[in-house]
């Protein structure tokens, strides 16, 4: 059994791939099982995103804000410590309002789920612009999903989606027993 | 399950613990270093966590805090005056696992920056820094916490692999002789990881259909 994880643009999308289980993919793949998926490696995605680390195969850590880098610079600027003064350099976790990574979703998708940025404003695409694709010059490049071609989740969120998968078809064994 | 630190390195580009994750457990190699490559993160994982909460992974408890100075010399430059072992940030960027071939684990700082590892570790006992430890001596485990999300790991890998008898398991006639026969190939493991890592493979959850014990598992698991 294979679960597939493709992304590209602002998203990702997990599903199956061969299958050798007892049971269908429809069945396996059912409303609960999708949600559980969406929901549960959404959590993973921001609680290591909180801690600082990319859930991004081979990133690791996010590199230091400006301020750390370069003397100055974000977050311990005049305007940003005004309005967030618990803005801390560390850790780098890509939240200032929030609302960034509040705007990471999972939605259902035919076979599978997908976990992105959908429709997002104009002031979300800039943030994704920046930290998900590092089109900033100015910015490094800090990862969320792994969207580009090759790219994995790291391996304690890829061992998350493949368990819940293995969990449901043993519900279905045990169901048909 | 115990999971001891075998061995400490303290050299000018090393300082490290190795850990021996598959003590008494019959794993393949294979599976051995998938298994540790995914706790190895995970490690990585917690340890940030808690250096980010000023707290040490390996006791639990909290940092003493900084001295004064160094707090001025921290704020100064617009770090947060906290002890999380971190002023640019180089050593804990360091942090790193190596697994070896047969699954052997090693975690800690290599390079450049494992003097500073050993000065908050002080596994070379030349260190005259206040003890910020983060990573566990010869004979220590991480706190319960983490040892418990590194059980789960471990213990999956017991059930991907584990070849268990037929006529062993129809010895079973109760929950918990069904139990006390798993325990003798899941040792160590209490019935909560064996159970819930029975779950991840299905082969397994089939065989105890076939078998008639399916009634022996609670039905969480989790």
């Amino acid at each position: 059994m294979a679960t597939v994880i493709k992304g590209k643009g602002f998203k990702v999308t997990i599903k199956l791939d061969t299958l050798k289980a007892i049971a269908d993919p429809k069945k396996i793949m059912n409303a609960k099982t999708q949600k559980d998926l969406g929901s549960k490696t959404l959590d993973a995605i921001k609680d290591r995103v909180a801690i600082g680390l990319s859930p991004v195969k081979g990133v690791r850590r996010y590199m230091a804000y400006a301020s750390t880098r370069n003397g100055k610079g974000y977050p311990n600027t005049p305007d940003i410590q005004k309005k967030f003064p618990n803005k801390s350099t560390r850790p780098v976790n890509l939240k200032l309002s929030g609302e960034f990574l509040d705007a990471l979703e999972h939605k259902k998708k035919s076979g599978g789920v997908e976990i992105g940025w959908f429709n997002p404003t104009r002031h979300i695409k800039n943030l994704i612009e920046t930290h998900q694709q590092g089109l900033h010059p100015d910015v490094p490049r800090r990862q969320v999903l792994p969207t580009d071609e090759g790219n994995e989740f790291v391996s304690p969120i890829q061992r998350l989606i493949k368990n819940i998968v293995l969990r449901r078809i043993s519900e279905i064994i045990k169901k048909g027993s | 399950m115990a999971i001891t630190t075998k061995k400490t390195n303290s050299t000018a580009t090393r300082t490290s613990s190795e850990i021996d994750l598959f003590e008494n457990l019959t794993v393949s190699r294979a599976t051995k270093r998938e298994t540790a490559e995914v706790v190895g993160e995970i490690l990585i994982q917690e340890i940030n966590r808690d250096l980010n909460d000023q707290k040490s992974p390996v006791s639990g408890t909290k940092f003493r805090g900084l001295s004064k100075g160094y707090k001025k010399i921290k704020t100064g430059r617009g770090e947060p005056g906290v002890p999380n072992l971190e002023l640019t940030g180089s050593m804990r960027d360091s942090l790193d696992v190596r697994v070896g071939a047969s699954g052997q684990l090693e975690i800690g700082v290599f390079g450049p920056d494992a003097g500073k590892a050993d000065g908050h570790n002080n596994f070379s006992g030349d260190s005259s820094l206040p003890l910020r430890q983060f990573l566990p001596r010869e004979g220590e485990e991480f706190r319960s916490g983490i040892r418990r999300k590194i059980n789960e790991v471990i213990a999956e890998a017991v059930a991907k692999d584990v070849k268990l008898p037929v006529k062993r398991l129809q010895e079973a006639t109760s929950k918990s002789s069904f139990f006390q026969i798993l325990r003798e190939f899941f040792p160590g493991m209490s019935n909560r990881e064996i159970e819930s890592s029975i779950l991840t493979n299905p082969d397994l959850v089939r065989r105890l259909r076939d078998l008639g014990l399916l009634g022996f598992l609670s039905g969480n698991g989790n």
